[in-house]
């Protein structure tokens, strides 16, 4: 069964370059660049649609599209360290209802500074647990590896964001202060 | 980690949760995908020449959703993780001359023309991990440093195919037969033939591929292109080998 018959190309395209764009932007910290990233994304599904046998399959599969892609363009520009602002670069907005805002706007400099310094992988990682809320096996499809080597991932990348100084700092204030 | 570390990564990244692509951008993607792709190089995997090469481990487990992929890698993945019934190609028999590192593990048949083989091997390689390996050359001599071989994780070999339906794996010439080459490439589930088109002249064709396919080429009327057919006959890929002779 081909997908192509039960999924409109057009909302097929916006949804794989939702899903890339914004894990792109978390790990890119560039709207630009995560653009680019979409847009390769969007076009290898549109042209490959009808490869896809089974409907339900399809974020999944973009999951895995995405990871690839954004990890090509991670290890190309390796060689080069490039200031990526993360995240955090891109506005605030009404996000820090739950913890006090100029404490997340903090956050997310810090973090900023700090999932830049991550092994590519670990910051996939990162970003499909944190922004698309995957779980473990999810992940590990995307990733195309076990749940086991998520879960390394997960905790080296938390532990080394741990060590950064400044959350550190975040921490403390926080557990002894709003929290 | 504590829970306030996991809510502060959650809060910091929230931003990237509400990025959207725009109107302009899912055009710009639509209208790209129309056009055609631009042909490329086929995809040519460098192997290294004679017995088995790379021995990068990790263990692997077959992702649900690769089985609802329908590419290369997916023609061997599910029998790599240990599912007989996905098993590509046939089985061996004493007469096909195998040499003993296809053999020993158990490794199946692909394709055969003309005495050049094509074979698919799955090894255990430390505690976990199981390698997929192909093996191409004239018999056992393959076993002498004549054949090709190479093993890598399934997650390796799928980082080189992409999601492709065709991939073409290399053209060695024939030692016996001057002027022939033999075209050697594996293929998506959903491709059941395979022709190797000339600058002028018939096609060369291999019906009831499974898994992959080998084709002894004439050098001298120029190859062009190899394109992969599904079982209605519809175009699944068509790669360039016009270089791989040269």
């Amino acid at each position: 069964m081909s997908v192509t018959n039960n999924l409109d190309r057009e909302q097929a395209a916006r949804r794989a370059s939702t899903i890339a764009l914004r894990t792109a932007s978390a790990i890119m910290g560039d709207r630009e660049q995560a653009g680019d990233v979409a847009q390769d994304v969007a076009v290898d599904v549109l042209r490959s649609l009808d490869k896809l046998r089974d409907p339900d399959g399809f974020d999944a599969w973009v999951y895995r599209i995405t990871v690839r892609r954004t990890l090509r363009v991670l290890r190309k520009r390796r060689s080069g360290l490039v200031e990526v602002p993360l995240a955090l670069a891109l506005d605030v907005g009404d996000t820090a209802h739950e913890i006090d805002r100029d404490l997340v706007i903090a956050a997310r400099g810090a973090l900023g500074q700090a999932l830049m310094t991550l092994p590519p992988r670990q910051r996939v990682a990162i970003a499909l647990r944190y922004v698309h809320d995957l779980t473990d096996r999810e992940i590990a499809a995307a990733m195309g590896c076990r749940r086991g080597t998520v879960n390394a991932l997960l905790s080296r990348a938390r532990a080394a964001l741990r060590d950064v100084p400044t959350l550190q700092a975040l921490a403390i204030q926080t557990e002894g202060g709003s929290r | 980690m504590t829970d306030f570390e996991d809510t502060m990564l959650r809060q910091a990244l929230a931003p990237a949760r509400d990025v959207a692509p725009t109107d302009e951008e899912i055009a710009r993607a639509l209208n790209r995908a129309s056009q055609p792709r631009p042909l490329r190089r086929s995809r040519v995997v460098v192997l290294t020449s004679a017995a088995v090469l790379a021995l990068c481990g990790a263990a692997y487990a077959t992702p649900p959703t690769r089985a609802a992929i329908d590419d290369v890698t997916g023609s061997f993945s599910a029998w790599v993780t240990g599912d007989d019934d996905q098993a590509p190609g046939r089985a061996l028999r004493p007469g096909d001359d195998a040499p003993a590192w296809v053999t020993e593990p158990g490794g199946r048949l692909i394709a055969k023309s003309d005495g050049v083989a094509l074979y698919v091997t799955r090894v255990a390689n430390g505690r976990d991990g199981t390698l997929l390996g192909f093996s191409y050359g004239k018999g056992a001599s393959a076993s002498n440093g004549v054949g090709i071989s190479a093993f890598d994780t399934v997650d390796g070999w799928r980082a080189r195919f992409d999601d492709h339906a065709l991939v073409v794996l290399g053209a060695p010439p024939v030692a016996d037969r001057p002027g022939r080459f033999s075209l050697v490439g594996v293929t998506a589930r959903s491709v059941r033939r395979v022709e190797l088109r000339y600058a002028a002249g018939p096609p060369d064709v291999v019906n009831g591929v499974s898994g992959g396919f080998v084709m002894i080429g004439d050098v001298s009327r120029a190859p062009r292109d190899v394109l992969a057919y599904d079982a209605d006959g519809r175009e699944l890929e068509r790669a360039d080998v016009s270089a791989v002779t040269r």
